[in-house]
């Protein structure tokens, strides 16, 4: 009877296979590294989180000491001008493109 | 031919030295680039802060794989014809969020500008007081590049290499995550009670390269957003105000340093409107990349140093602000200053478990004693934030609070922060 797989086979369907999966496994790899790697720097905020002293925004001494000296609350005048903003209407680029053809 | 065992030995040990000696070389070019991304080391032009290219693909190294179109919110960066080289094809659709730059398989996809020079540059001027503002999730990357794990924490080692550095303050950018949360959630609860008169739901602001989407591609909903600025943004402010006449500097003499895990920030700090300090408010802007590089290129041992803290005034925070690195952590930061801001009341447990977690689009309702019942949600990655915007513009959004984060994750996945070698295949 005929071997099915004899040992030349095997070594070249072994080495065959290596090859396929070295030039695949990349991106595989690195799609769950990428997750993998956000999970533990994740962890790690929340672990840091919880050993905090101080956990709440407004408990923070140095938050209080501002709104003291400088800021007088939240949403004050001043506030208003060194913290806030104004936002602006950006689409007239985008439209352009659309025109051109660029799907997005 | 006939292949033996011996023949078939030689030729794969020959193929196998073959690959590491072009590995090794290749490696020996990773010299040039900034943490295994290419990073061009031109100062960028801030007057053309819109004209500006902030990510490019390299022609040379792209192989049509479409990973980058895949990765991109908007679908700026694309190729002609399927297969085709892929480009980032103009400024205007871009939100600079550097998605595709992190998940490019071939390291092809570039920085194309970075103020690294400029900042050695202050640094050198001894006139000039140089002020470190590093973001929260910065810290829980830059261990990454000197051996540590990721998501071990680096603050106290990311203070003590800025003052190795030579950076005269470091002011935590926490201290302004902890004042956005006075800010953003004050205003959030004057929405609700109808004293201001701004649509609901309101948008967390954030997210640099959320912002310019909206400005972008739904102008619509600009009143929804935050009018808060961003807490790097509140930072550049108070350095060369609160911060300058404390310390009794000059403001003209500051020079402010933000530190961020994100490419869209550099957009964000070269905005016009950043000047309401009387100065530029961010004079530099650098991600975690470039500050691992940087402590490299002055042969700083990082592991080796002992952890420091923040300078006073501006430098304590807590734990809702380093929060603001994870998605989900500046709802859960909102929520533990709203919470007891409407109710009057101690909160017993702050952690609000039902906003953290790795979804796409996560919501929660939480009920305030003594107030309204507060829906919110979480996007985490910009293409989930389309169905939500779509309500809004129906008029049919059941919620009050939505945080959105361009990158899935929040900023701890950020486009500045460092990659794995392995995971950029260069060839």
């Amino acid at each position: 009877m005929k071997s099915l797989l004899t040992r030349k086979k095997f070594i070249r369907t072994l080495t065959l296979g290596i090859a396929a999966i070295s030039f695949v496994s990349n991106p595989v790899k690195q799609l769950f590294a990428g997750l993998t790697k956000t999970k533990s720097r994740t962890d790690g905020v929340y672990e840091q989180d919880r050993k905090m002293a101080l956990r709440k925004s407004q408990d923070n001494p140095m938050i209080k000491q501002i709104y003291k000296d400088f800021l007088e609350h939240p949403n004050s005048h001043k506030a208003h001008e060194l913290l806030h903003t104004e936002y602006i209407n950006r689409s007239a680029g985008v439209n352009r493109l659309r025109q051109s053809g660029i799907r997005i | 031919m006939d292949v033996d065992r011996k023949k078939f030995l030689q030729i794969a040990g020959g193929a196998a030295a073959g690959i590491i000696a072009a590995q090794t070389l290749t490696s020996c070019k990773k010299d040039d680039r900034v943490e295994y991304i290419y990073t061009s080391m031109e100062s960028p032009d801030i007057t053309k802060y819109d004209k500006t290219f902030f990510i490019q693909v390299d022609q040379n190294k792209c192989k049509g794989c479409h990973t980058c179109t895949i990765n991109c919110p908007t679908g700026i960066i694309d190729s002609k014809e399927p297969g085709g080289l892929h480009r980032v094809y103009s400024p205007d659709g871009c939100v600079n969020c550097g998605q595709c730059l992190v998940n490019c398989p071939y390291g092809a996809i570039e920085e194309k500008v970075s103020f690294i020079n400029d900042v050695f540059d202050a640094i050198k001027d001894p006139d000039t007081i140089v002020v470190a503002l590093p973001a929260p999730a910065v810290r829980y990357a830059i261990g990454e590049p000197f051996g540590m794990k990721p998501g071990e924490f680096a603050g106290g080692k990311m203070n003590a290499a800025l003052k190795a550095l030579g950076f005269d303050i470091v002011w935590d950018v926490e201290f302004a995550a902890d004042l956005t949360i006075m800010e953003e959630g004050s205003e959030l609860i004057a929405r609700l009670t109808g004293k201001m008169e701004r649509p609901l739901p309101q948008f967390t602001s954030c997210c640099p390269g959320w912002i310019k989407y909206v400005e972008s591609f739904h102008p619509e909903i600009i009143p929804n957003l935050s009018s808060c600025k961003s807490p790097v943004a509140m930072m550049g402010a108070l350095s060369k105000t609160y911060g300058a006449q404390n310390k009794k500097i000059d403001p003209k003499k500051i020079y402010t340093v933000s530190i961020m895990p994100c490419i869209a920030k550099k957009y964000e700090g070269m905005r016009p409107e950043m000047n309401d300090s009387g100065f530029r408010d961010l004079d530099a802007t650098i991600n975690t990349r470039e500050l691992a590089y940087m402590i490299k290129k002055k042969n700083i041992n990082f592991y080796a140093l002992k952890d420091e803290t923040a300078d006073p005034l501006l430098g304590q925070s807590t734990g809702a602000a380093t929060i603001f690195g994870v998605t989900g952590g500046v709802m859960e930061a909102a929520l533990r200053f709203a919470y007891e801001a409407v109710s009057g009341r101690k909160l017993d447990s702050v952690d609000f478990a039902a906003v953290r977690g790795m979804g796409g689009v996560r919501e929660a309702s939480v009920k305030i004693p003594g107030g309204p019942e507060v829906k919110v949600c979480i996007v985490s990655g910009l293409k989930n934030a389309e169905p939500i915007i779509r309500d809004i513009k129906k008029g049919k959004s059941p919620y009050h609070f939505i945080e959105v984060m361009t990158c899935p994750g929040g900023c701890v996945n950020g486009g500045g922060q460092p990659l794995d070698p392995e995971d950029v295949f260069i060839i």
